[in-house]
């Protein structure tokens, strides 16, 4: 991927790759929208080296946004507190976007916590990040649409409803979900982020997965 | 096992529409890059690197072998690079392609 990269024909690789993956799992007959680009072959780990090497102006736009929103959140508290008349000490943490505890598995519940406050505190988490990442669109490489072409048009080709799918399971599984849970790998944070926090953010990215993997529900989802 | 529906059905129709326009013909070029906001940290080091040389050495010394980074070290190169830079007035190619 380095010398394609150098040789400006990354991208041609790329659709190389993706074409060489359908028409192989077509060939094995295992062709299914749903599990097209899950695998670890070699098509995935050139896609994941390409999207970290085209893809940082869409990550700085989504956490530019994720940071706008932070500190508009605090500017509006900082005016209550000053309508009040009472000082409250700010808590601010790194971990300040998860307000509670996002855990839903019963088995890592502490005794305080409430599965239907986690809910509720993990789906207003998920629509809050999945808003920046909607917001930052524009921001999308001119490159990579070209890829997502490439892609929904092999598929497309195939299974006429299932674009949507295959494009979600491309762009969260390959870029969007492993660059919040490591940041680091992608360049956009010092260090990852400690154990507690990338469970949450694990729980995040599950939730965001519902959408790719049951695009066409005709059943109710379950996130554990 | 807990349902996720109420997530899923208020969010189908924009993500539906993320992923195509995601996915069409590129008919207009990306924004102008933003500024960066200060937390974000990125290790670009081909960048880094090519500005270093062209700095004649100026911060780091012969950098005419290949160059190996850990994170952390890469994260203090880039502030001092940073330093460097704008002193010298010069914009900061953070946008530069980064080869992996």
């Amino acid at each position: 991927m380095y010398l394609c990269q150098v040789h400006g024909i990354a991208d041609d690789l790329i659709r190389f790759l993706i074409s060489h993956e359908i028409r192989k799992a077509e060939k094995d007959n295992v062709l299914e929208a749903s599990t097209l680009f899950r695998a670890n072959s070699f098509a995935s780990a050139a896609f994941t080296a390409y999207l970290v090497a085209t893809l940082r102006p869409f990550h700085v736009e989504m956490i530019r946004n994720a940071e706008k929103a932070k500190i508009e959140n605090d500017r509006k508290q900082r005016l209550e507190k000053d309508h009040q008349g009472v000082m409250i000490q700010t808590k601010t943490s790194r971990n300040e976007l998860f307000r509670g505890n996002l855990e839903i598995d019963p088995n890592r519940l502490e005794n305080e916590d409430d599965l239907l406050v986690n809910r509720l505190a993990l789906e207003l988490t998920c629509q809050q990040l999945l808003t920046y990442i909607l917001q930052s669109e524009s921001y999308f490489p001119i490159r990579l649409r070209n890829i997502m072409n490439h892609v929904r048009e092999m598929i497309s080709a195939r299974f006429p409803s299932a674009a949507p799918a295959a494009i979600g399971g491309f762009i969260f599984l390959r870029l969007i979900n492993p660059a919040i849970i490591t940041p680091a790998s992608f360049g956009l944070l010092p260090q990852d982020p400690d154990s507690d926090i990338k469970r949450q953010l694990v729980l995040v990215t599950k939730g965001w997965c519902s959408f790719f993997l049951f695009f066409t529900w005709s059943y109710r989802f379950y996130l554990t | 096992m807990l349902p996720f529906n109420d997530f899923i059905d208020a969010n189908r129709e924009r993500m539906g529409q993320f992923f195509k326009e995601i996915s069409e013909k590129p008919t207009k070029i990306n924004p102008a890059p933003v500024p960066v906001p200060d937390h974000v940290h990125f290790y670009s080091l081909a960048a880094i690197h090519d500005v270093l040389v062209k700095l004649k050495h100026k911060i780091l010394g012969n950098l005419d072998e290949e160059v190996r980074l850990r994170p952390e070290q890469a994260h203090g190169i880039r502030a001092r690079f940073i330093d460097v830079m704008e002193e010298l007035g010069q914009p900061i190619p953070l946008s530069s392609p980064s080869p992996v």
